[in-house]
C-alpha cells in the first residue's frame, strides 16, 4: 500500500512538474537592432503596415554603407508609429506622417529621428494624405468625413477648418494657390455619389471649393507638376468591374482642361527630379512617359520579374529610381534600387517594413 | 478620446442588469407558467417515484453507431482519435461556455476574440475554424455563409456530452471535416428534478439556467430548459500607447444571450419513437474591434442574431439487427449587423443576413455478428439572403447537396479478449454548383481487453477529405471569388492508448494532414482582401492525453498536450515553409482536482499556449507571445431540505495576465465568479 502511495506521489509530482515545465517550443527573441548610424542623411521609407495590426513603420536606409533600420521610428522614440501610415511628406527638416486609423499626424525631426509633435485630429476621421502649402498651412484629406482639414504644421495645431469635398478623398496636391483633391468614392461603396471620381479644386486663399474636375471612377492619386504647370491624376477601376482598367489623366493649368488620357492599371505615379518624366507603376513593371512629348506615350523601362510581388511606390532621386515592393502585402517589404542608366538589373535591395508607400531622400 | 481610463470595477447588480433580468424573468414566466400547469396535471406520476429514482435514467434509443448526420455514441469512428466529455465530467468543469470544455481536449485550439461575447471558434489539429465541423446531435452547425460556427452562441446548459473526433472525417461528417469534428450532444436522459443554476461574475456577468423535469402525458415525454447569459464585458486590460502603459476598459463588448431548449418524444412502442427537438437562441452583442494606439475600432457595432434549430426524428427498429432513422431538420439564422458610428459610410452601417437550411436524411444500420453496415442518404438545401453579396448574384444565393455514404465495421475476434476492427468507408457528395466530391477512409483498431474493459489499443486511419467554399468566399462583395475550387486534404492518424483500471489512462496520437487548394484571404491591397485557392498546407504533430485518479478518486488529474506544426507548403509562396498564422505549436491544458473531504472539491487548471504569428512572414513584429493562464475553483456540495445544492467559487486568470489570442483583441484579466446550482 505504501508503495502504491509512493507511485501516486510520483504521478502527482510528474504532473505538477509537467504543468510548469513542458514547453519545448522556444519563443523567438527580439532581433538586435542598434543604430550606429549617426548620420541623418539617407532614404526614409514610410511603411504603411496592415490595417488593425498597429504595425506602420519608418525605415531608414543608409546607402553609403547599406545599413538598414527597418523600424527606425520605434528605435529612436521607444513606441510604435501606429496603424496605417497612409501618407507622408518632407517639409524642410521635418517629416509629417499621416496615420489613418488613430487620426494622428506625427511630426518627426529628420536630424534626430525624434517625434517633435503629434496632432490628434477629429476621432474616426480617417486622415489619408497631406499637402503642405507653407509653414503655417497644411491640408489633410479625411477619407470618412469627405472633407479636408486645415492645420498649422509648424505648431501642430488644428485650425478647425473643414472643407467639404467629394466622397472619400484620398490624395492631395497643390500648386501654391490651389489645392487639388482626389475624390475616390471609396471604390464601389460611394461611386454613384455626387462628386465621386472628380478632383476638387480648393482656393487656398479662402479655403473654398471652387470646382470639381471630372476624372474617373475610384481616383486615388493627384500630383502637380510645377515645371510644366500641369496636373496628373491616376484612377483605378471599380473592384466590382473586374474587367475594367483605370488610367492616367493629364490636365493643363490654370484652365483645368484635360489634355491627355491613358488607359492603364497604374497604381502609383512619380516625377523625375527635373519633372520632365513621369513614372508609373503597374503589375508589369515601371513605365516612363516623357512629358515634353505631346504623344503621352508610355515606355516600359523596368519589368517586374515576379508579377506576384506587388510594386507599391516609386521615387526618383539623382540617377536612381527607387521602387517600394510590397510583395504580397503581408510580408516585409523591400526597396529595390535601379540605376537610371541601366534598368536591366537592380543595383541594390533593402528590406524594410510592411507595405512601403512613400520613399523620401533626405 | 475613445478609450476611457478604467473606473474601479464593481460586481454589482445595476440598472443594466435589472432591465435584462426583468426581460428574462418575463420570458421565463411565460414559459414556466405554462409548463407548471402541465406539471401539476401530472403530479401523480412523479409522486410515485421514490428517492432512488431521482437519478436520471437513460431513456432513448439503443446505443448504435449511426453515420452521416446522426451520431449518437461516443465511439463514432472506432479507428479515429477521439476525446469524450461525459455529463459527469462536464458538470465538474467550471465553465461559462462550451469552448471552456472543448479546449481541454488535445489537438483543439480555441480562437477567442475576448470576453463572454467574443467570437470563439474551434481549430482542430492546426487547421482553421472552417476546416473543423461543429455538430449538434450529429447535425452540422457550421454556417453555409462563412463555414464556421461561433461556440459562444449555444448555451452550455443545453449540452450534456461532447465528442471530439480528431483527424479528417469527411467520409462520415461530409464537407469541412478536414481537421476533425466536435459533436455536441443535447440531453437525452429523462430527468426528475428541477435544475436551477445561477452564476454571478465580474464585469456584470450573470448566467441563469433552468431545466424542468421531464413530464409525461400518455406516451409523450417533454423536456424544457432555458438559459440566459448576460455580460457587460467591460473588462480592464493594459495597453501600450506612445510608450506609456495605460489601463483601459473594453467598450462595446456587452453580450446578451438567451436560449430555450424543448425536446419531446412520442413512444410508439418499446423501441420505436418519434422525437422533436428545437433549440432557439437570441443573441444581442457588441462587436468591438481591434485596439490600436489612440483608437478602438467598432465602438458602436452590434450584431443581433436569432438562430433556430429544429429536428424531427423517426427512430425505427425493424428487427434486432436492422435500425432506421429518418430525420427532417430545419435551421434558421437571422443576423443583423448595425454600426451607428457617425462617420461610417451609409452602406457599411448595417447589413442583414438570413441563412436557412433544410436537411433530410435516412440512416440504415445493419448489425450482424462482428459486422456492422451503416449507410446514409441525405439531401440538403441551403439559402442565403443578404446585403453585401456580389452584384452579379443579387441578394440571394443557394445550394443543393445530395450525398450517399457507406461505413463498414468488420470485427475479427482473435481471442476472447483481443479483437481487430477494420473500418472502410466512402461518401459521395453532389452539389448544385460544384463538381462531385468523393471522400473515403480506411481505419483499423487493435484492442486488448481485461474484464470487458479496453486496456490497450492501437488504431490508425487514413482519410480523404474536402471542404466546399462558403457563400462568403464565393460571393461576398469585393471579397468573394466565384470560381474557387473545394479544398482537398489527406489525413493520417495513428494512436495508441493504455489504461489501467480507472486510475491511469495514457494516450498518444500522431497525425499528418496534407491540404491542397486551401482557400486563403489574400490582400488585393493593404485594406481589401480576396478569397483565393492558393495554399498547400502541411500539418503534423503529436497529442498526449494523460489522466490519473487516486485515493478513491479524491485526487484526479488530466493533462492534454499538443505539439504541432502547420506550415505553408505552397511552392510559389513567398512564405514557403513558414508557420500558418494563429496556429500555436504547443498547447497544454492540465487540471488537478482534489477533494479532501467529500463535500468539498478543489480544482486548479493551467492553460499554456506557445507563441503564434499574426502574419504569414513570421516576422518577430507579428508574433504574439506565449501565455500561461491559471484558473481555480472550489465547490461545496450539500443537501438542504432535500435539495441538492452546489456552491462554487472560481477565479479565472489568477495571475491577471495580459494576453491576446487574436492580435489587438485583448483578453480579460482576472475574473471572479460565484455560482449556485440547485436540484429540486
Amino acid at each position: 500500500m505504501n508503495i502504491l502511495k509512493s507511485k501516486y506521489k510520483i504521478i502527482i509530482l510528474f504532473f505538477s512538474f509537467s504543468i510548469v515545465f513542458t514547453s519545448c517550443v522556444k519563443e523567438p527573441v527580439s532581433p538586435l537592432i542598434s543604430s550606429n548610424d549617426t548620420s541623418s542623411k539617407g532614404i526614409y521609407v514610410i511603411c504603411e503596415g496592415l490595417w488593425h495590426y498597429d504595425n506602420s513603420a519608418l525605415s531608414k536606409i543608409n546607402e553609403n554603407d547599406g545599413n538598414i533600420i527597418p523600424n527606425y521610428f520605434q528605435l529612436i522614440n521607444n513606441y510604435k508609429l501606429g496603424d496605417l501610415a497612409n501618407g507622408g511628406i518632407m517639409y524642410k527638416n521635418d517629416l509629417y506622417i499621416v496615420l489613418t486609423t488613430p487620426a494622428i499626424i506625427e511630426k518627426i525631426n529628420l536630424l534626430t529621428g525624434k517625434s517633435i509633435g503629434r496632432l490628434k485630429l477629429k476621432p474616426e476621421s480617417d486622415p489619408r494624405k497631406i499637402y503642405i502649402l507653407n509653414d503655417t498651412t497644411a491640408y489633410i484629406t479625411n477619407l470618412m468625413n469627405h472633407s479636408v482639414s486645415v492645420i498649422n504644421p509648424r505648431d501642430m495645431i488644428d485650425k478647425n477648418i473643414e472643407i467639404t469635398v467629394g466622397p472619400a478623398p484620398e490624395n492631395i496636391s497643390g500648386d501654391g494657390k490651389y489645392v487639388y483633391v482626389a475624390n475616390s468614392g471609396f471604390g464601389d461603396y460611394l461611386y454613384d455619389e455626387p462628386g465621386a471620381g472628380t478632383i476638387s479644386v480648393i482656393n487656398s486663399a479662402n479655403n473654398n471649393e471652387i470646382n470639381k474636375i471630372p476624372c474617373g471612377e475610384n481616383i486615388i492619386e493627384v500630383k502637380y507638376n510645377k515645371k510644366l504647370n500641369r496636373l496628373y491624376a491616376c484612377y483605378f477601376h471599380l473592384p466590382s468591374n473586374k474587367d475594367s482598367v483605370g488610367g492616367i489623366v493629364e490636365y493643363s493649368l490654370p484652365h483645368q482642361k484635360e489634355i491627355n488620357r491613358l488607359r492603364s492599371r497604374a497604381n502609383a505615379i512619380a516625377f523625375s527630379e527635373d519633372e520632365v518624366d513621369m513614372f508609373y507603376n503597374t503589375d508589369e513593371g515601371i513605365y516612363r512617359i516623357n512629358l515634353l512629348n505631346n504623344e503621352f506615350k508610355p515606355e516600359l523601362i523596368i519589368k517586374n520579374p515576379n508579377q506576384k510581388e506587388k510594386w507599391y511606390s516609386i521615387a526618383q532621386y539623382g540617377n536612381k529610381i527607387y521602387i517600394g515592393n510590397a510583395k504580397n502585402y503581408q510580408t516585409k517589404g523591400e526597396v529595390i534600387v535601379y540605376s537610371m542608366s541601366n534598368f536591366s538589373q537592380p543595383i541594390a535591395k533593402y528590406e524594410v517594413g510592411l507595405n512601403p508607400n512613400t520613399i523620401i531622400k533626405y | 478620446m475613445p478609450n476611457k481610463i478604467l473606473q474601479k470595477q464593481h460586481v454589482s447588480i445595476d440598472i443594466y442588469f435589472l432591465n435584462k433580468l426583468a426581460a428574462f424573468a418575463y420570458f421565463l414566466f411565460a414559459i414556466f407558467g405554462i409548463a407548471h400547469c402541465e406539471l401539476s396535471a401530472n403530479n401523480t406520476h412523479f409522486s410515485k417515484k421514490s428517492k432512488s429514482q431521482k437519478d436520471t435514467l437513460k431513456f432513448t434509443s439503443p446505443e448504435v453507431v449511426i453515420i452521416g448526420n446522426r451520431i449518437t455514441t461516443q465511439n463514432t469512428i472506432s479507428s479515429a482519435s477521439t476525446t469524450y466529455f461525459s455529463k459527469e465530467e462536464i458538470s465538474k468543469i467550471p465553465a461559462l461556455q462550451i469552448s471552456d470544455i472543448i479546449n481541454k481536449s488535445p489537438g483543439v485550439y480555441i480562437k477567442n476574440y475576448g470576453g463572454a461575447g467574443g467570437m470563439k471558434t474551434a481549430n482542430i489539429r492546426g487547421t482553421n475554424a472552417s476546416q473543423s465541423i461543429i455538430l449538434l446531435d450529429g447535425v452540422q452547425l457550421n454556417s453555409k455563409q462563412n463555414s464556421i460556427y461561433d461556440l459562444s452562441l449555444l448555451p452550455l446548459s443545453f449540452i450534456e456530452e461532447i465528442e471530439v473526433t480528431r483527424g479528417g472525417s469527411s467520409d462520415i461528417f461530409g464537407a469541412n471535416a478536414l481537421g476533425g469534428a466536435i459533436n455536441l450532444l443535447s440531453p437525452k436522459q429523462k430527468s426528475n428534478t428541477y435544475k436551477i443554476n445561477y452564476n454571478l461574475g465580474s464585469y456584470n456577468e450573470h448566467k441563469l439556467s433552468l431545466a424542468l423535469p421531464t413530464f409525461e402525458v400518455n406516451n409523450f415525454l417533454f423536456t424544457l430548459a432555458t438559459s440566459a447569459l448576460l455580460s457587460k464585458g467591460n473588462y480592464k486590460f493594459n495597453f501600450d500607447e506612445y510608450g506609456v502603459t495605460n489601463e483601459l476598459q473594453r467598450e462595446n463588448s456587452q453580450f446578451d444571450n438567451f436560449g430555450i431548449f424543448f425536446n419531446s418524444d412520442y413512444l410508439i412502442n418499446d423501441v420505436n419513437f418519434l422525437n422533436f427537438k428545437t433549440i432557439n437562441t437570441y443573441t444581442d452583442r457588441g462587436v468591438p474591434g481591434a485596439v490600436v494606439q489612440n483608437r478602438i475600432e467598432s465602438k458602436y457595432a452590434t450584431i443581433k442574431e436569432f438562430s433556430s434549430f429544429n429536428n424531427l426524428l423517426y427512430n425505427l427498429q425493424i428487427n434486432n439487427n436492422y435500425f432506421v432513422k429518418i430525420n427532417l431538420i430545419g435551421k434558421y439564422n437571422h443576423q443583423k449587423y448595425n454600426d451607428d458610428q457617425p462617420n461610417a459610410i451609409e452602406t457599411l452601417k448595417s447589413a442583414t443576413f438570413l441563412n436557412t437550411e433544410f436537411i433530410t436524411n435516412i440512416n440504415n444500420l445493419w448489425k450482424l455478428p462482428n459486422f456492422n453496415i451503416n449507410s446514409n442518404i441525405e439531401y440538403s438545401y441551403s439559402n442565403l439572403i443578404g446585403d453585401m453579396l456580389d452584384k452579379c448574384v443579387g441578394r440571394e444565393v443557394s445550394r443543393n447537396n445530395f450525398s450517399i455514404a457507406l461505413y463498414l465495421d468488420k470485427i475479427f475476434q482473435i481471442k476472447s479478449n483481443q479483437n481487430i476492427s477494420i473500418t472502410p468507408s466512402g461518401r459521395i457528395d453532389l452539389y448544385s454548383n460544384f463538381k462531385p466530391s468523393y471522400s473515403y477512409a480506411i481505419g483499423g483498431l487493435y484492442q486488448l481487453s481485461l474484464k470487458n474493459k479496453s486496456i490497450f489499443e492501437i488504431k490508425g486511419r487514413y482519410s480523404n477529405n474536402f471542404r466546399i467554399p462558403s457563400f462568403n468566399e464565393l460571393y461576398y462583395f469585393n471579397y468573394g471569388t466565384s470560381d474557387l475550387r473545394p479544398e482537398k486534404s489527406q489525413s493520417f492518424d495513428l494512436s495508441t492508448s493504455f489504461a489501467f483500471v480507472d486510475i491511469f489512462k495514457f494516450e498518444i496520437s500522431g497525425f499528418l494532414i496534407n491540404t491542397r487548394d486551401q482557400i486563403i484571404s489574400i490582400p488585393k491591397n493593404t485594406i481589401s482582401w480576396a478569397a483565393m485557392n492558393l495554399g498547400k498546407v502541411l500539418t503534423n504533430g503529436i497529442e498526449i492525453l494523460l489522466s490519473t485518479s487516486a485515493f478513491d478518486k479524491k485526487l484526479q488529474t488530466s493533462f492534454a498536450y499538443t505539439l504541432q506544426e502547420a506550415r505553408d507548403k505552397s511552392l510559389e509562396s513567398l512564405n514557403y515553409n513558414k508557420l500558418i498564422i494563429y496556429t500555436p505549436q504547443e498547447i497544454l491544458n492540465a487540471t488537478i482536482s482534489y477533494s479532501p473531504i467529500k463535500p468539498i472539491f478543489l480544482q486548479l487548471n493551467g492553460e499554456y499556449t506557445s507563441h503564434r504569428f499574426s502574419l504569414p512572414d513570421n516576422s518577430y513584429e507579428s508574433m504574439l507571445s506565449n501565455y500561461l493562464i491559471l484558473n481555480s475553483s472550489i465547490a461545496y456540495q450539500f443537501n438542504y431540505n432535500k435539495i441538492d445544492c452546489r456552491l462554487q467559487f472560481e477565479i479565472n486568470n489568477i495571475l491577471n495576465n495580459n494576453y491576446h489570442i487574436i492580435l489587438n483583441y485583448p483578453m480579460p484579466g482576472r475574473i471572479f465568479r460565484i455560482g449556485l446550482k440547485l436540484e429540486i
